[in-house]
């Protein structure tokens, strides 16, 4: 059975490359090297291919209907351009057949996943690509998350399809090995007048509950206190849910974390997670 | 429900060029075409950013209805706490 030989977690805010010199340079660079230190890690294990999982900002429609979790299924996705990461369009490479493949495993293990040919990425997958594959040379097998619109899916249902996508990888080739990249928030809000405002407190819960991998305190959350305590972006943690059902049992390793970039409208971390 | 279309009144017009200057040549009758209550069309119309969060608008479609005036996120946000005082922002 294939191996998933990384796991990590990190941040995916646009001004990070759209407005990089606003950020106090201390803490843009530990944001530099949180970045640096987890694409040599990727780099040196080597994986075939990396899941992604993340979650679009209403860049994909919401109608007529939506799928709370979809699949990109598909030889590549292309990025839309954006004033606030100021990236040039990425094509980045997927993998069709795993691609299809995950899609039954899945649905076999009882996650009604959905799936898109089109899907357009944007800086959910963008910003640590940038970082993380800066030649754009590993496939990439793209999960997106309903996170920026409600209703939501619970965070129970993403850590579930977290560990029906380790069903899968498991059934892979034994030589294979596959990379796990998680990416959203901690806290942060936007678009109403609280933009820009973080909840340390709340990061450092959370980032202590992967050290301890108390999962089932982080599943206790419920939508409405995230939102309030946290703000619409922390959504974005079912993300970084997902990949704990892939790697059930792994600790968190905080590799870098900021409490606050004003200028960015966000704090940032990068953890990854350490495999037997 | 009508949140629904004033989400998607928001991506359609931050999404295609062609209904963004229908929009401006017309806004009544491209908001005719979106179930909206009243309220929520003169906000629309008047791109009211502090009255459409208080009804409830997305907050990741509202930074792009937004920046269709340009501007940083800074400004938008500015705008809005002068209709809801909150605690300040900070420096850079």
């Amino acid at each position: 059975m294939a191996k998933i030989v990384c796991a990590m977690a990190v941040i995916h805010g646009p001004r990070a490359t759209g407005a990089p010199e606003t950020a106090a340079p201390e803490k843009a660079q530990q944001v530099w090297d949180g970045f640096e230190a987890l694409r040599r890690e990727l780099e040196e294990t080597s994986p075939d291919w990396a899941l992604l999982i993340t979650n679009d900002h209403l860049t994909n429609p919401f109608f007529p209907y939506v799928a709370p979790m979809v699949l990109g299924t598909a030889p590549s996705f292309r990025s839309v351009p954006e004033e606030s990461a100021r990236l040039p369009e990425m094509v980045v490479p997927s993998d069709e057949a795993v691609s299809a493949q995950m899609l039954d495993a899945v649905w076999e293990a009882g996650v009604d996943l959905g799936y898109s040919y089109d899907l357009l990425l944007d800086h959910g997958s963008t910003v640590p690509l940038h970082f993380l594959t800066p030649r754009l040379d590993l496939p990439i097998v793209h999960i997106h998350q309903m996170v920026s619109r409600g209703p939501r899916p619970p965070l129970q249902r993403c850590y579930t399809l977290g560990g029906a996508l380790r069903q899968f990888v498991e059934k892979r080739p034994a030589s294979e090995r596959v990379a796990v990249i998680a990416t959203g928030g901690l806290s942060h809000w936007v678009g109403g007048p609280q933009m820009g405002q973080v909840n340390p407190a709340w990061d450092q819960w959370v980032l202590r509950q992967l050290e301890a991998r108390a999962d089932a305190e982080l599943l206790s959350m419920q939508n409405a206190d995230i939102e309030e305590q946290a703000g619409n972006g922390a959504h974005e943690i079912r993300n970084w849910i997902t990949l704990l059902g892939t790697v059930p049992g792994a600790p968190g390793e905080v590799v870098s974390y900021v409490d606050h970039i004003p200028s960015w409208a966000q704090s940032t971390a990068h953890v990854r997670f350490r495999l037997q | 429900m009508s949140l629904y279309y004033v989400d998607k009144f928001m991506f359609q017009v931050t999404d295609d060029e062609h209904c963004l200057a229908r929009f401006n040549e017309d806004p009544a009758a491209v908001l005719a075409e979106y179930q909206l209550t009243p309220e929520e069309a003169r906000a629309l119309a008047s791109r009211d950013l502090p009255a459409l969060y208080r009804l409830g608008a997305n907050g990741y479609l509202l930074l792009r209805f937004a920046h269709e005036k340009g501007g940083d996120f800074r400004q938008i946000v500015a705008a809005m706490r002068e209709q809801a005082p909150t605690a300040a922002g900070g420096e850079a």
